[in-house]
């Protein structure tokens, strides 16, 4: 069983092992539940900022938005990804070894045990610092605490999940790892990489001075370790996504996907630019040098060009499946497509919305051009249709089909319809969301802030037109979530069946082609990852070092 | 099994025959569509931005 | 790699690098670096008893080719001063730090927008040409009276540069 080759990867009977399984729907149950109350947070934050209602028993907004944030943004991607990336694994390179599958769970209770105590201490509200805990806001040291165990718990699965990568590689010597695997691989070595930042701020400076070991703590340091970690989560979030897009829709059209060594290539750029970029989050802070911040950009531009590589690919598929079916003229082939297929719709809405998302974020990213917007609504409108749309949709996707998968069950029709219910839902309530909160950010309007007449300012008044649109459509979007809960209740419940649904993999049409040789050379591409990194950071950190900037006191005000 | 693996290995071989073949115009017209865009929707800040300086 | 992938990716390349190009250009020939950035300090729990923020507000210029420096000290839950008025056609440097925590700085409508820290000093310049109000609002959180800080700066024809 653990030496899958050639046909045994690609055939649809292949399974996830039964074992793998149990873990594998053990991260989704997690999945569904954060996904509930994170959506019902973001619902009536969204009231709220329409003015036309207030949070009941004493609840504060802001800390609902941390709920918001810590529940989604960390907690469920987090749970999602572990469980995704097993099943990948499982799928394509074989089962976990009983070691292997000891690590998985241990991660898992781990990341559940933080996951807990963060929440207590948001729900006690002695942690309203929001989900990227600036300094020197400080929360209950139990909260950072908690914080470090979801992160030290994401650390013991990926141990498990690398070994697996590993082994196969030991056992199937001088053999093309299977794609799927390989991009488990590359987002797992990101995210240890990347990491190590956060950690590195929780443990030595938000632990010791939340318990008051210390009395005070290094700002821009501890913002600069945030983002070193903050931008590759992005990409953490992103990559699973692309697997789906590269490696499974292929599967779901039932052609084959465009090139296996460019989908390497595009996943080797992103590990190498997805780090070494995270100033950009950082272009109006104090305490860094103009150059440096433009450096960064530079960086930060050469990991849109993977992007680029995965557009092309996508439509490529898309169009020479058409063809196949019979399509002549330029644009035909789109009729052809699986218009019925909920996994399909799901993605395809995804893609759609990273278009705009995308190009938001080059604004985003262009140096001194982030004055226009920055922590303005523009961003969270820009983080809701990257985050929020395409990786949520294809998460979505993946588990329409791996929740029947790994439960012995089959995609029904209504499940189908459930799926593509769900689709349209979100489109249009992400849709009236997005677009309300990109024109008012432009026009001004602060994010992370309740509602507020400004003291009566004619330009505050404005926004609030813009803030009753994103209500409405934060409604659609929570009868959206209220869906997919109904549609993972139907796809884990009901009769089993014999040949439960595949987990499809594609292959691709330079399959037989060989592997390029460098791109599987981890030592190689950690010292240039690692290489990139210190160029990058280097200067500014020791700056934040040597410059005696003062320390702050830490202060509770919520 | 074997024969299976023949079957796909022949298909494979005709179709990375055919890679540089595939008809992509429409794939070509919507990336360069995404092009378009970018340059539109880049110099439209870039335009605000200025005008704000 | 297919002749159009060939053509996109390097014309979506050239694109970026265009972008990157303008913005350097901008950045150094016009000035525009992206703000807040350099690193001077300041002790977050003395601000007060600094002669640039004991009295926060617009200050003529003592050098550099700006015509006056605007001091705002950002603290929880204010900004002082709380309105500010400016001659049309001046060119200003803001100044911006806290006393407790991070604090933002946006003034509505225009390309300030920075955060403020406590142990440094931000700073921006800019040149207000058009009469007219322009909020100011916090834009980063700070704690449950965020939304109240605000300010107003008005920028006025006469006033002071003209005395």
């Amino acid at each position: 069983m653990s030496n899958y080759t050639g046909s045994e990867i690609f055939s649809s009977k292949t399974k996830v092992d039964k074992k793998d399984s149990k873990l594998v729907l053990a991260n989704m149950i997690w999945v569904s539940f954060a996904l509930l109350i994170g959506g019902t947070a973001g619902l009536l934050q969204t009231l709220v900022r329409s003015g036309q209602f207030e949070l009941p028993f004493g609840i504060g907004y802001y800390q609902l938005l941390t709920l918001h944030g810590v529940i989604l943004a960390l907690v469920m991607t987090f749970f999602f990804i572990m469980g995704f990336q097993i099943a990948a694994l499982s799928r394509t390179a074989g089962s976990f070894s009983t070691s292997e599958l000891r690590l998985g769970w241990t991660g898992f209770w781990v990341m559940t045990a933080g996951t807990l105590m963060s929440a207590a201490m948001i729900a006690l509200n002695e942690a309203s610092v929001l989900y990227t805990f600036y300094a020197p806001l400080q929360a209950h040291a139990v909260h950072y605490i908690g914080l470090a165990l979801v992160i030290v718990g994401t650390w013991i699965s990926v141990a498990g999940q690398l070994m697996r990568y590993f082994r196969w590689r030991k056992e199937n010597k001088g053999q093309k790892t299977p794609l799927l695997s390989y991009m488990t691989a590359i987002n797992n070595v990101m995210w240890i990489v990347c990491t190590i930042g956060v950690a590195a701020t929780v443990l030595f400076q938000f632990i010791p001075w939340s318990l008051g070991w210390v009395e005070t703590i290094n700002i821009s340091l501890s913002r600069t370790l945030f983002w070193y970690f903050g931008h590759p989560l992005v990409y953490f979030w992103l990559l699973p996504a692309y697997m789906v897009w590269y490696a499974v829709i292929p599967k779901v059209l039932g052609t084959k996907g465009f090139s296996d060594n460019l989908a390497r290539l595009a996943f080797v750029l992103f590990l190498f630019f997805s780090i070494p970029v995270g100033i950009h989050h950082q272009l109006v802070d104090p305490g860094i040098d103009a150059f440096w911040k433009g450096l960064q950009v530079v960086l930060t531009f050469m990991v849109i060009v993977p992007s680029l590589m995965t557009a092309f690919s996508m439509f490529a598929v898309f169009e020479t499946y058409g063809r196949k079916q019979g399509a002549r003229g330029l644009l035909d082939w789109f009729k052809k497509l699986p218009w019925t297929d909920a996994r399909f719709v799901l993605v395809f809405i995804g893609m759609l919305f990273f278009i705009p998302g995308g190009l938001g974020g080059i604004i985003n990213a262009s140096g001194q051009m982030n004055q226009l917007v920055h922590n303005t609504i523009w961003i969270v409108g820009h983080f809701h249709i990257t985050v929020g749309a395409p990786v949520i949709l294809t998460y979505f996707a993946a588990m329409l089909f791996l929740l029947p998968h790994i439960t012995g069950r089959k995609i029904d029709k209504i499940a189908n319809r459930l799926g593509l219910f769900l689709a349209y839902t979100w489109a249009l309530g992400m849709g009236i969301m997005s677009l309300a909160m990109h024109w008012a950010g432009l026009r001004g309007a602060p994010r992370r802030s309740a509602f507020s007449e400004y003291g009566g300012a004619d330009i505050a008044s404005e926004w609030i037109t813009y803030q009753v649109m994103q209500a409405v459509g934060g409604s659609f979007l929570f009868i959206a979530i209220i869906i997919a809960i109904l549609l993972f209740l139907k796809l884990t419940t009901g009769p089993k069946v014999n040949d439960p649904e595949e987990f499809p993999v594609a292959m691709f049409m330079d399959q037989e082609e060989p592997v390029v040789k460098w791109v599987e050379n981890w030592r190689l591409l950690i010292i240039i990852t690692i290489f990139l990194i210190l160029i990058a950071y280097t200067v500014p950190v020791t700056q934040m070092f040597t410059e005696n900037i003062p320390g702050a006191k830490g202060f509770k005000l919520w | 099994m074997s024969e299976e693996k023949d079957k796909i290995k022949k298909e494979e071989k005709h179709n990375e025959d055919n890679h540089h073949k595939l008809d992509l115009r429409g794939t070509f017209m919507m990336v360069m569509a995404i092009g378009g865009l970018m340059l539109l929707s880049w110099f439209g800040a870039f335009i605000l931005f200025m005008e704000r300086m | 790699m297919h002749k159009y992938e060939k053509i996109w990716i390097s014309l979506g390349t050239a694109s970026l690098a265009v972008f990157l190009i303008i913005l350097g250009i901008s950045a150094v020939h016009g000035g525009h670096t992206p703000a807040a950035s350099g690193i001077e300090t300041i002790n977050p729990e003395h601000v007060r008893e600094d002669a640039r923020f004991s009295e926060p507000g617009l200050k003529e210029a003592t050098d550099g080719d700006h015509d006056y420096d605007l001091y705002f000290l950002a603290s929880a839950f204010m900004y002082e001063p709380g309105e500010v008025e400016i001659p049309a056609g001046s060119t200003v440097k803001i100044h911006v730090t806290s006393p407790d925590v991070v604090h933002g700085f946006q003034v509505v409508g225009t390309n300030v927008n920075m955060i403020a820290e406590p142990g440094l000093i931000s700073t921006y310049e800019m040149t207000f040409d058009e009469p007219g109000e322009h909020l100011i609002v916090c834009n980063e959180y700070c704690g449950v009276g965020h939304t109240d800080m605000t300010s107003t700066l008005k920028v006025v024809n006469g006033g002071i540069a003209n005395e």
